[in-house]
């Protein structure tokens, strides 16, 4: 027998066992910091589109701030929008109450949905039975 | 935030109801709620109804009782009168039951037209036929005892929330509205003139006409109508021109004077207060055509912003109230002159 042919056989390290310990923690905690901001960058991503869209929706030349309003099928509207402004509510030129002391209505107090009261304006479909009556 | 007004109107209490929003599509919603406070305010304070509990109140008092649990509402309103009383130093009185009564304002002011009221935009008149009417003792808020709910009254005395209610359920009424209606966006409420708002208002302010007459315009022989601007807080005015009737051979008015138990007769005919609540610009308003001559001085130790008309016609400003048109009121800090709490919501 030829030993030459023999070989000793090599000795191969073994891979070493899985890391343990406070490596692991580390790589692990890497891990969910990357998913994190990923996560949130998404977010801000949607929230930023968003924003945007409504910004520019609402510049647009074209936008409608008509302030007639219809309500139950009466028109209710007497103020008028006439624009946006940035940081607050619509722009209102006219004036949209009047305080002059006690005004008196006279309306049946069986009103019957659809009837209006005294006034310039129109009321709503919705009455109340006129009752009681203050003072100022 | 932004979007479109709307406005709407309901009859309630004997007024016109105005509701303003933004953005519009609130306007049902707050129209709904605005409604029910004032049902609500109607049922506890109205002294028009034999049913409501004020007017229960009213008639157990006159059978001997004098001590009553009331409702949280009622315990309210009344809390706020007192505290107008104080405030005004007794000018606004609601231990003025019987002499508003007396003097022929005992029903719905619509059924007091069929007696010969006059109310509009006339011209005060001249008919200085005075009928004697029956004296009342000064300071009787000062013997009304509220104590949480429990409230005492002084035998037979007869409480008329009538020049402070209105206004307090303006405030209610903006409150309840703006935050049963998702708490967005801005509201105002003007229950007969008397004006509340919540929320943010619109660029610039919410643009009030103060004026004589009930439509903003300017009538002969009225005073000019003022566009003013209210970032925040109300707005109210007290006036000797509406509510008029006859009675006892002369034209009176349902603005009394504690100390005489007759229909106020100053140089004043129209006043209009800005304050941090409804309640206290109405106080404000009518103890200043109450006080006569001593309005002016009376308004500047208040430090609240206000115009007066004088029975010639003439305006006269007062505070920070502002001179020309379309300019905003400022409202100092520190204002919130009853020392009472602030628009809350008493159903909360």
């Amino acid at each position: 027998m030829d030993n030459d042919m023999y070989e000793e056989p090599k000795e191969y390290p073994l891979r070493p066992d899985p890391p343990f310990g406070a490596e692991a923690r580390a790589r692990g905690e890497n891990l969910r910091r990357v998913r994190h901001v990923s996560n949130w960058s998404l977010a801000a991503l949607v929230v930023g589109v968003g924003a945007a869209s409504a910004a520019i929706a609402y510049a647009a030349p074209g936008h409608s701030t008509s302030g007639v309003t219809t309500v139950n099928g009466t028109t209710t509207g007497t103020t008028t929008t006439t624009g946006q402004t940035t940081g607050s509510g619509p722009t209102v030129c006219k004036p949209v109450a009047v305080t002059s002391g006690s005004q008196v209505v006279t309306v049946n107090s069986c009103s019957t949905p659809g009837s209006t009261g005294t006034g310039s304006t129109p009321l709503p479909a919705t009455t109340y039975p006129s009752q009681g009556g203050g003072d100022s | 935030m932004t979007g479109e007004m709307a406005a709407g109107e309901i009859a309630a209490i004997g007024t016109r109801v105005r509701v303003v929003v933004w953005p519009a599509g609130l306007l049902s919603c707050a129209l709904a709620t605005v409604g029910e406070e004032l049902d609500r305010l109607d049922r506890e304070a109205s002294r028009f109804r034999t049913d409501s509990e004020i007017s229960r109140l009213r008639a157990q008092n006159r059978d001997g009782a004098s001590v009553f649990l009331l409702s949280p509402g009622l315990a309210d309103l009344i809390g706020v009168a007192l505290a107008a009383a104080r405030f005004s130093e007794g000018l606004v009185d609601p231990t003025l039951g019987e002499a508003v009564a007396a003097l022929g304002y005992d029903r719905d002011f619509s059924l007091v037209t069929g007696a010969g009221a006059t109310d509009g935009s006339a011209r005060p008149e001249n008919d200085k036929s005075v009928m004697p009417l029956p004296g009342h003792p000064t300071g009787g808020w000062r013997r009304v005892e509220l104590s949480g709910r429990l409230l005492r009254l002084p035998p037979g005395m007869a409480l008329d929330l009538g020049a402070t209610a209105k206004a307090r359920g303006s405030d209610r009424a903006a409150a309840e509205a703006f935050a049963a209606c998702g708490g967005m966006g801005g509201l105002l409420v003007s229950l007969g003139g008397d004006i509340a708002t919540a929320g943010e208002p619109p660029a610039g302010g919410w643009p009030i006409a103060v004026s004589e007459s009930p439509d903003g315009s300017d009538a002969p022989g009225l005073s000019r109508t003022q566009v003013v601007r209210l970032a925040a807080g109300s707005i109210a005015t007290s006036s000797t021109l509406l509510r008029r009737w006859h009675h006892g051979g002369r034209t009176v008015h349902h603005i009394v004077d504690p100390r005489t138990g007759q229909p106020a007769d100053g140089p004043w005919r129209t006043a209009t207060v800005a304050a941090p609540t409804c309640a206290e610009a109405n106080a404000a308003s009518t103890a200043a055509l109450v006080a006569g001559d001593g309005a002016g001085a009376w308004l500047e130790r208040t430090g609240l912003p206000a115009r007066l008309v004088g029975t010639d016609g003439a305006c006269s400003h007062f505070g920070s109230w502002p001179a020309g048109d379309d300019e905003p009121i400022f409202l100092p800090p520190g204002l919130g002159a009853f020392g009472y709490r602030a628009v809350t919501r008493v159903g909360a």
